[in-house]
């Protein structure tokens, strides 16, 4: 078995035990970038030299001293500060930036032992289901060229299929996670609001924003978020809940667990290969002796337009801060001289510096804060976010899990939808909810589409429950092989 | 529904400091308006006596403890590494266009 087939878990026995060392590890990976990528465009920035460093120290540490994730590479959305290296957020606008700090996510990963191998591209600031929103590159599907990996966290999830790494950190505000990691053939896990630090994540959607993993299995997302998760001074809605030991939780016995399965918000406009990939993880569940029941969930069907309110009036917010004046892109215009010059020096900058998308929810945002329009917009949103997260609180006194199809379709050509905003945006029917109420949800493969396209599926879990899903997920991934197969391209 | 016009489009892009072109204008008002139209569809649902959610987690009580601690100083970022990070600073400032006349 090479070292790029080896999921995280058996990887980092290995290292541990010291029948391989990190630094080959590192440079096995690094070498497999150089010659892969170019056809992907998953990363857009490699460590080559800080990781060979990094691996020789790791390698020089006693063994009682090693980490949880001593010498495992790991990839890292390029919307997460590393400190002194580049973090663009896949935006124009941050043109220049080298991060002057580590977020907490990166210090976790640093305290745990892993060497970042570089930054995956992504949707510019999140923004978007197919990463071609990024201002400096397209990344394409490992399984089939011509379509895209899904977004925002597109690179992450094209260089673990790929198994240009065998880990990578996304961030999840509306799916951009899970739906990538569908649409790839992996595991992406977002985690409950407020168990993984933000501190470092350049901001999108404050109250929706969680950072992730993407694996190729449920027991690498536990190792993971083992060291990923718990109280941060620096994020004031972080948990400071205990972090269970995820890894042992996922080895428990799954029978004693229930699924609900909400039929009722499986509407038209579903692939029948995705349908047909949900009912048969259904019936393996029960075959794995956990019980499903119908579960109904009412409000799912306002999520897109509920969550397309929310997210843009945050991001309004949040991204008013790129203003050309303390960081990032400034377009010189000639002849500045009063207060009337700064703000044209703002809004040229701004103009300049933010691509399409990003524009567009800026104003839909702004629209929907503004006087007026404000209480049948944004709080009439609010409210039904309210009845979204009141479903799943009812069905989670009957069932430990909800299972949901992760995107209405696989993988879909690239250029399908970028000209068709709000078809973009149907695309999130399913991720959505998870964000809106605040839930933890894992998506994992669950089969495949006859052209060979991956499928994924979810389970949404209580809050902080992630040991759960996680459990359930493992289990179906015990039983099955959807996981291990790889994209040929990838071989 | 709410009307949205070039017009329109335009005076939020000023709010928001977006300098849009004629053709940007044009295209993100129909952008806007189908969002919108689809948007309209909560309008159908009932929320009498439903509280709005600013955040999934704080009714609940399971938000973190962090939420609100003791406002102490302590070390920040340093300085002078933030202000390289700047399109132009100097003398311990961020320089701007002029602002007065």
């Amino acid at each position: 078995v090479s070292l790029w087939e080896l999921a995280l878990r058996p990887l980092r026995d290995r290292l541990v035990e010291g029948s391989l060392s990190a630094e080959e590890t590192a440079r096995a990976f690094l070498e497999r970038i150089a010659r892969m990528d170019s056809e992907l465009g998953a990363f857009l920035a490699t460590f080559a030299d800080s990781a060979i460093v990094r691996a020789r120290f790791l390698d020089g540490l006693p063994r009682d001293e090693r980490g949880p994730l001593h010498g495992v590479p790991i990839a890292v959305k390029d919307i997460i500060s590393v400190e002194g290296t580049r973090t663009t957020a896949g935006s124009r606008i941050l043109e220049g930036y080298v991060a002057p700090y580590n977020a907490t996510a990166i210090e976790r990963l640093d305290a745990a032992g892993a060497v970042i191998l570089g930054k995956t591209n992504c949707d510019e600031f999140a923004m978007g289901s197919s990463t071609e929103n990024s201002a400096f590159q397209i990344t394409r599907n490992p399984w089939r060229l011509d379509r895209v990996p899904g977004g925002s966290s597109g690179g992450s999830a094209a260089a673990v299929a790929a198994g240009l790494s065998p880990a990578a950190l996304g961030t999840d505000t509306g799916g951009s996670i899970r739906q990538p990691a569908a649409l790839c053939g992996v595991v992406g896990l977002k985690p409950t609001y407020g168990r993984v630090s933000r501190y470092g994540l350049v901001a999108f959607a404050s109250s929706f924003d969680q950072i992730g993993p993407l694996t190729r299995t449920a027991e690498d997302a536990a190792l993971l978020l083992e060291s990923l998760a718990g109280a941060d001074s620096r994020d004031s809605t972080c948990s400071t809940l205990p972090v269970p030991r995820y890894t042992e939780e996922i080895g428990r016995d799954v029978r004693p667990l229930r699924i609900g399965v909400p039929r009722d918000v499986l509407g038209e406009g579903i692939d029948g290969s995705v349908l047909l990939s949900f009912e048969k993880t259904a019936e393996e569940f029960e075959r794995l002796g956990v019980g499903t029941e119908e579960v109904s969930l009412p409000a799912s069907k306002h999520a897109i337009a509920c969550y397309y309110l929310l997210v843009t009036a945050e991001a309004s917010s949040n991204l008013a801060r790129f203003d050309g004046v303390r960081y990032g892109l400034r377009t010189k215009a000639s002849g500045l001289h009063d207060l009337h010059d700064l703000h044209k020096m703002m809004s040229a900058t701004r103009e300049k510096g933010f691509g399409r998308e990003v524009k567009r929810r800026i104003l839909l945002g702004t629209f929907v804060l503004s006087a007026g329009y404000y209480d049948a917009y944004y709080e009439k949103a609010q409210k039904v976010r309210s009845l979204v997260a009141r479903d799943f609180a009812r069905a989670f006194e009957r069932v430990d899990a909800v299972l949901l199809p992760t995107t209405p379709e696989p993988a879909f050509p690239i250029g399908a939808k970028s000209e068709d905003p709000l078809s973009m945006y149907l695309g999130d029917v399913f991720t959505t909810t998870a964000n809106l109420a605040g839930l933890p949800a894992v998506s994992f493969p669950a089969g495949f589409d006859p052209e060979g396209l991956p499928i994924g599926v979810q389970l949404l879990g209580r809050h902080f429950e992630e040991g759960t899903i996680l459990r359930l997920a493992h289990a179906f991934q015990q039983a099955t092989d959807h996981h291990r197969k790889r994209p040929e391209r990838a071989s | 529904m709410a009307k949205v016009t070039p017009d329109g489009v335009r005076k939020l892009a000023a709010l928001a400091h977006l300098a849009l072109t004629d053709e940007e204008s044009v295209a993100l008002t129909s952008d806007l308006e189908r969002i919108l139209e689809y948007a309209e569809s909560l309008k159908s649902v009932d929320t009498e006596a439903i509280e709005p959610t600013s955040h999934a987690l704080l009714e609940k009580g399971l938000e973190g403890e962090g939420s609100s601690r003791e406002d102490e100083p302590r070390p920040g970022l340093d300085r002078e590494r933030l202000f390289e990070l700047a399109p132009d600073a100097g003398d311990g400032l961020f320089k701007v266009p002029r602002v007065l006349p």
